[in-house]
């Protein structure tokens, strides 16, 4: 473990942040300026200096600050260490800032393009912890990105790889501050944000004075969280372009992680929603299938914790130039990215509950993970809080005690569920104190070695050939997180099981399929418009995926949940039928789940909408039926599981 | 389907095929008697307390187990019997079954003060007429009155023992009535029968001339008792078969006569005879004590010779025999004990303990497991009552079958059987000096308690600690928070306590100074049983005691123990962990102002109880930050208790269970800092977890539960566990229950037994969602908390379990 502090600082168009970084990279105190770039370097330099001297005083007495990283708008010249001609910071334009606070401080400088700092930061500290590769994108007043593939971040020639702002999304559409029309930035940016929302108004009630009234992109979120459907159709718009985006990349850069900060990711599902539904559109599916798109998770200290990666890495470069050995390998380094080199116990993950004695997902006594997230969006799904990848927030009313110690009762100011960074941050420290235990977080990030040994506690109990089951939410979706979890069980000698949907890249299934005996397949429809229209995304590629694991013969059984309205009908079960025993690898075998409502209360306590309402469970007797019709194509049925 | 014995030697679980499961239901008869059981009403019988007191009367001046000798023979000569026509294992200690039978020797004062209430108390109500109580008020009570047991031990427990007895730090038991709890040498009873013990109480008198003479004379005065009683079945069966026109009935009644001509001085024959002779023992164990759990032991072991040689020789079939075995079943329904209304609180609904030992192991190690094993799991699917109290021993290697069937009879909700794991009791035994092949025959008493039969006076029910008191005790510096009357040592309270480490240096200064006051006060009852309470009868099936010439209750046994129950791990490691967590290290609150809110048992708190509630870690969630309290505690108070001798030359021994002692020894604790409301019950079972705090599966308790070390609570330990029907519904269910069985087993968890759940139970769980917390429904594929359901599915559910 290292122990050095260092200084990350952000350099904005307006102001400049200063962040004092902890040996465990958190921001420890930080402070703001106003840039006022027409001074001059020198003068910016020395009104840095100071504040870090100020910050300095906040650090243990016997530590010492040891490094120093800044960020900028781009252009900027990384490896020679200046800004070049950033619009907003006339007066700052070709200076040397990496030799000079350097020389000024005393200390290793490092200086870089700032979404390519807060995708450091991300990659590091945040949602891209465990991953091998990721692409960061920053959507606030303008629109960028950056992307690091297999640990090395993409540059381009000059630094100035990434701009995803203003790539074209419709030729004819609103004229940009680049001069093309119709870029990604004129969908998502906030001021186009507002303005998309100003038009409409116009357009549906041109006599309103509220037409008249400006709105910032902040209302626009409110009024979408409030049900305002114009709020709602730009959150839709700026969502799908996302999404476009998003498989642009993709397809381009062979990534499959996607983080979005900047202030607009703080309208969280409003906006990232829309777009995951939106990727599939925009490239292969053998492409999509794999695209998880998520919120940061460390808000706006990515700029800061970047920076303070860059300070990090600026001192380890300088002790190698020296001849100094370093001690510490890991911060400030490019990670090593050999997954056989990387601890399996460290690889992270984020599940939302680790259920204990579970007997219906595989044979004996089993302990289920679920994972968190899932690529499909099932109309029956019984587990909502599975389909986002991150930590969220859920309330109970029912466990709600109305206590007002915050001042407020939870319970009424949680109408909307807590999906936008401003619920986050207000209801977040709420779980901490919750005196009935309602407020809760419902997924945690967790280590591959701490959950296994969560399961390994009930190694007693599998003695009926039970073991350990991945379930979710989708644990392809996590493929390094699965991979380590599967193995690590292999090596305590345990059974294993993973319930999947199917919908990932084939190339997953082969990293996990050796260290599984039993894989419980979701197959749920054979028509592809009929599948989308219930799921989310259409059957190709889970159908390409079950004919592979046929052809390998994989330890497969084939469920089916059976669902009113979507496929309890003969002719949806006898194609399914029919397909399953087409696949010469695969046991003539189905197994039904009759459609349950036990998911419901759960929808409301994360404010979700549930659209099974007013479907019935099916009668055993009607159960039974369809059974019948499976069984007249050869297959064997069991009920449940 | 005729069944041959090679083949049930083989393969046991024929006697209870799996195909024949669904089917399992009380015969024609036996359907019967169960429901004239059941309907019958509760009366007080007055013919004990009346020949009793005549026979003292007779006998005044005399030595004690003389006269209670004499007051055997008394009772059985004079005591109206009857022979049921349904009956054909007969014989009781009342004229009609399920009656209050009142011993005036344990005690008077408490029964006089609550004569007029006893039909309509709460809890085990008994009519009682008029004269009844006239009879008792004006011939009966007046003779005792000062010399019964009652009496006694209020006038020479000491004021400190007093004091700790009335701050309810514990609660002394078996002082009013013969103590019971203990397993006869049916083995012994059968193979000698009563010739034969008199043929070896003449031999030990011969060998021990010096001896006490008093005590074989008593002997033989309580073997002529015996066979007298036996005699009189006889001679009723014969003048019944006179009167009776029915054919079949004429057999069965001859049958009854000539068993009864035969038993009253010789050994069993066969099956019947055994079965016959067994319950004349625990009747006539019964008329002598009027006490609780004697119970039968390991009765598929010492049973099986006698069916296995009818089944052999042909007199006997295998349904005939089961039928048989049934009908004792139903005869261990036709004993109740008459309880205080205080004690019927602690011990509600009747538990008699007649308790059966099935399974474990051989003395050479092997599966004891046999066809008559399988039999009594099916009486008990096939009757489904409260007693006997069907116990099995299961090990490491259990045959499959076996676990798969008693989970089967499991399913079907009567609680029954219960669980034993060999695997931490043996080791257990041995530790207390019980010989290893002692141990490995160990069988339950009563609920749960452990011993050997026919060797130990275990004395199982002798006191309750109640733990949680004396935390609550502890947090106010040993005085008592609602009266400030001191009643332990004087520490330091809560708030002027700076650490955990020292508050846990507190509380353990209390316990020793309780436990040391609780085995001084059971040493005095068990003197006074000694004096006052001698037991001839009991006596003779008592290994060592007539070689020794000494009586059972003055030490005559091979093995004397006394059993005293620690009451509730749970609450004390809930407290431990939560003052942990509010006072010391996170500071919710000070010290004073969490004695503050425990004193005003939370009220204006409610945000401070909520957190303790649900922000502190719970036991019974496999979360060490709790449990290592239920760890070290448990150990500590089993390592104090086992520290003392008893009176009879045997140790003091632990036992962590309850039966129904949570609730009222809950009602005597306040506010404490798990959040629990003042008087509201402890954890219940005895190692359970407090009521809706165990929240991820059964798998997680037994791991929390498994953590202490439990070979040190040899006097038996307790723990409930609630499963819904829907869980045993398909195929897998059955031998995923047998799994949790064999984790439990290799948990080294010395107990468990299962409430399958009813639709009643959802119910309640529907008006109390918060004490049902831990309930989990599972259907195909998930599972979830029924109290967090739609109220509609839980609706559903609760359809769906009612036609189960």
């Amino acid at each position: 473990m290292n122990d050095d502090w260092v200084i990350g600082v952000d350099l904005g168009g307006t102001k400049i942040e200063i962040g004092l970084i902890s040996p465990e990279n958190r921001v420890t105190a930080r402070v703001r300026i106003p840039t006022n770039p027409g001074l001059g370097p020198e003068s910016l330099v020395q009104r840095i200096a100071a504040e870090v001297e100020k910050l300095s005083l906040k650090k243990p007495v016997d530590a010492r600050i040891a490094a120093l990283g800044l960020c900028a708008p781009g252009p900027v010249d990384n490896s020679a260490g200046m800004l070049l001609d950033p619009p907003n910071l006339a007066g700052l334009h070709y200076a040397p800032l990496q030799q000079m606070i350097s020389a000024r401080l005393g200390i290793p400088v490092q200086i870089d393009h700032d979404a390519k700092a807060a995708c450091l930061g991300e990659f590091y500290y945040g949602a891209g912890r465990g991953e091998r590769s990721m692409t960061y994108v920053i959507a606030g007043t303008g629109v960028g990105s950056a992307t690091i593939s297999n640990g090395q971040m993409i540059r381009g020639q000059n630094n100035t790889a990434g701009e995803i702002g203003h790539v074209p999304l419709d030729r004819d559409g609103d004229l940009c501050s680049c001069g093309s029309h119709g870029c990604v930035e004129t969908f998502i940016a906030g001021p186009w944000l507002a303005r998309r929302y100003q038009r409409k108004m116009q357009a549906a009630n041109p006599a309103s004075p509220e037409s008249a009234t400006e709105k910032s992109a902040v209302d626009v979120v409110d009024l979408a969280l409030a049900g305002d459907e114009l709020a709602r159709q730009v959150m839709e718009e700026a969502g799908s372009a996302l999404g476009a985006a998003v498989a642009t990349l993709a397809m381009v850069l062979d990534v499959d992680l996607f983080v979005i900060g900047g202030s607009v990711y703080k309208a969280g599902d409003l906006l990232l929603e829309p777009a995951r539904r939106a990727v599939p559109k925009h490239c292969y599916r053998s492409v999509g299938c794999g695209v998880r798109i998520v919120a940061t998770e460390i808000g706006d200290d990515g700029h800061l914790l970047g920076s303070g990666w860059m300070a990090r890495h600026a001192l380890a470069e300088a002790k190698r130039k020296s001849g100094v050995v370093a001690g510490d390998s890991h911060a400030g380094s490019p990670r090593e990215v050999s997954s056989e080199e990387a601890r399996l116990e460290d690889v992270e993950g984020v599940v939302f509950n680790v259920q204990h004695f579970s007997v219906h997902d595989g044979p004996g006594i089993r302990t289920n993970v679920f994972f968190k997230g899932c690529p499909l969006r099932c109309a029956w799904c019984c587990n909502p809080e599975s389909h986002r990848f991150q930590p969220e927030l859920a309330l109970s009313s029912q466990q709600c005690i109305r206590c007002g110690q915050f001042g407020d009762i939870c319970t009424d100011e949680w109408s909307h569920g807590a999906v936008t960074q401003s619920q986050r941050d207000k209801f977040g420290p709420r779980t901490e104190v919750c005196p009935g235990g309602a407020m809760r977080w419902l997924g945690t990030r967790r280590t591959a070695g701490d959950v296994v040994n969560e399961v390994l506690r009930d190694t007693p109990f599998y003695t009926g050939g039970g073991g350990m089951t991945l379930t979710g939410g989708e644990p392809t979706a996590q493929p390094n997180f699965a991979e380590a979890l599967l193995r690590l069980a292999k090596r305590a000698g345990l059974s294993t099981a993973m319930e999947t949907c199917g919908h990932t890249r084939w190339k997953v299934f082969e990293r996990l399929l050796p260290h599984l005996d039993l894989v419980l397949f979701d197959l749920k429809h054979m028509d592809p418009e009929v599948h989308l229209k219930w799921t989310g995304v259409d059957n190709e590629v889970i159908l390409s995926n079950l004919r592979h694991m046929a052809e390998v013969k994989a330890p497969v059984t084939v469920r089916v949940p059976l669902i009113p309205g979507f496929n309890a009908d003969e002719k949806s079960l006898a194609a399914i039928a029919h397909f399953v025993a087409g696949l010469p690898g695969l046991e003539k075998r189905l197994s039904l789940l009759p459609y349950h409502a036990m998911g419901k209360a759960k929808y409301a306590s994360l404010g979700l909408p549930y659209r099974m309402d007013g479907e019935d469970m099916l009668s055993p007797e009607r159960v039974q039926e369809l059974t019948r019709t499976l069984e007249a194509e050869q297959i064997e049925v069991s009920i449940g599981s | 389907m005729i069944t041959q014995l090679p083949d049930l030697k083989s393969q046991p679980a024929l006697a209870f095929p799996r195909e024949e499961w669904k089917s399992a239901a009380a015969g024609e008869r036996q359907a019967r008697t169960r429901k004239r059981l059941v309907d019958n009403a509760r009366e007080i019988d007055l013919v004990r307390a009346r020949l009793s007191t005549e026979a003292y009367r007779q006998t005044e001046g005399k030595p004690m187990p003389l006269r209670r000798a004499s007051m055997l023979l008394h009772l059985v000569r004079n005591m109206p019997i009857d022979i049921h026509p349904d009956e054909v294992i007969v014989g009781n200690r009342s004229l009609l079954p399920r009656m209050g039978v009142i011993a005036p020797e344990g005690a008077v004062n408490w029964i006089d003060a609550e004569l007029d209430t006893l039909p309509t108390r709460p809890q085990d109500p008994f009519n009682i007429s008029a004269s009844q109580i006239k009879e008792l008020r004006e011939e009966i009570f007046p003779y005792w009155r000062g010399s019964t047991l009652e009496d006694i031990v209020e006038a020479r427990l000491t004021d400190e023992i007093k004091l700790a007895v009335k701050g309810k730090a514990f609660k002394l038991n078996q002082t009013d009535h013969a103590q019971g709890h203990i397993l006869p040498d049916v083995p012994a009873w059968l193979r000698f029968g009563v010739g034969g013990l008199r043929a070896q109480v003449r031999a030990a008198q011969q060998a021990n001339p010096q001896g006490d003479a008093v005590f074989y004379e008593s002997a033989n005065v309580a073997l002529d008792a015996a066979a007298e009683f036996i005699l009189r079945y006889a001679k009723l069966a014969e003048a019944q078969l006179k009167a009776e026109t029915d054919r079949a009935r004429q057999d069965e009644l001859a049958g009854i006569s000539s068993a009864c001509h035969w038993l009253a001085e010789n050994p069993a024959r066969d099956f019947r005879e055994a079965l016959q002779a067994v319950w004349f023992l625990l009747v006539l164990l019964q008329i002598e004590s009027n006490a609780s759990s004697f119970s039968l032991g390991r009765m598929d072991q010492y049973l099986l010779p006698y069916l296995e040689r009818d089944l052999e020789s042909g007199s006997l079939t295998l349904p005939e025999a089961q039928e048989l075995l049934e009908y004792l079943w139903l005869k261990c329904n036709e004993i109740v004990l008459l309880r205080s209304s205080s004690s019927a609180r602690y011990f509600a609904g009747f538990p008699i303990g007649f308790n059966i030992t099935t399974g474990g192991q051989t003395a050479d190690g092997r599966d004891a497991t046999n066809v008559l094993s399988f039999m009594c799991l099916r009486a008990q699917a096939n009757l489904c009552m409260t007693q006997p109290n069907l116990s099995i021993r299961i090990h490491e290697h259990s045959p499959q079958d076996f676990l798969e069937t008693a989970a089967f009879v499991i399913s079907k909700g009567s609680g029954m059987p219960q669980v034993f794991n060999d695997e931490v009791i043996i080791p257990g035994q041995m530790q207390r000096g019980v010989s290893p092949e002692d141990a490995v025959n160990y069988a339950v008493v009563g609920c749960v308690e452990l011993s050997t039969p026919g060797k130990a006076l275990g004395w199982s029910d002798a006191a309750m600690f109640n733990m949680a008191r004396i935390l609550e005790l502890t947090l106010f510096g040993g005085a008592d928070p609602k009266t400030g009357a001191q009643i332990g040592l004087r520490t330091p309270p809560l708030n002027e306590i700076a650490s955990l480490e020292q508050l846990q240096a507190c509380y353990d200064k209390q316990t020793e100074h309780f436990v040391r006051l609780m085995v001084e006060g059971c040493n005095i009852v068990d003197r006074i049983h000694a004096e006052v309470l001698p037991s001839p009868f009991l006596s003779l099936v008592i290994q060592d005691c007539v070689a020794r010439g000494v009586d059972v209750t003055a030490g005559g046994a091979h093995y004397n123990f006394s059993g005293v129950q620690g009451v509730q791990v749970a609450n004390v490691a809930d407290c431990m962990a939560a003052l942990e967590l509010a006072v010391f290290n996170e500071h919710w609150v000070t010290g004073q102002q969490m004695l503050d809110a425990l004193r005003k048992n939370f009220a204006g708190d409610e945000i401070l109880r909520q957190r303790l509630v649900n922000c502190a870690p719970k036991y019974g969630n496999d979360d060490d930050r709790v449990d290592h309290f239920a760890h070290d505690w448990a150990n500590r108070y089993s390592d104090l208790v086992g520290a003392h001798p008893t009176v009879r030359g045997g140790s003091y021994q632990p036992g962590f269970y309850t039966v129904s002692a949570h609730v009222p020894m809950g009602a005597v604790v306040g506010a404490t800092p798990d959040g629990r409301l003042a008087g509201a019950p402890l954890a219940d079972g005895g190692l359970s977890p407090s009521a809706g705090q165990d929240v991820k599966g059964p798998t997680s308790v037994l791991n929390s539960v498994s953590k202490a070390n439990l070979s040190l609570a040899s006097n038996g330990t307790l723990l409930n566990m609630k499963f819904l029907p829907t869980f045993f519904e398909g195929e897998r269910a059955l031998a995923n229950f047998v799994s949790l069985l064999r984790g439990f087993s290799s948990l080294h968890v010395p107990h468990v037994q299962f409430n399958v759940v009813s639709a009643q139970t959802l119910r309640e769980a529907q008006l109390n969602p918060a004490e049902f917390r831990s309930l989990v429904v599972r259907v195909a594929g998930y599972s979830a908390y029924f109290v967090e359901l739609d109220r509609d599915l839980q609706d559903e559910i609760i359809r769906r379990t009612e036609f189960i």
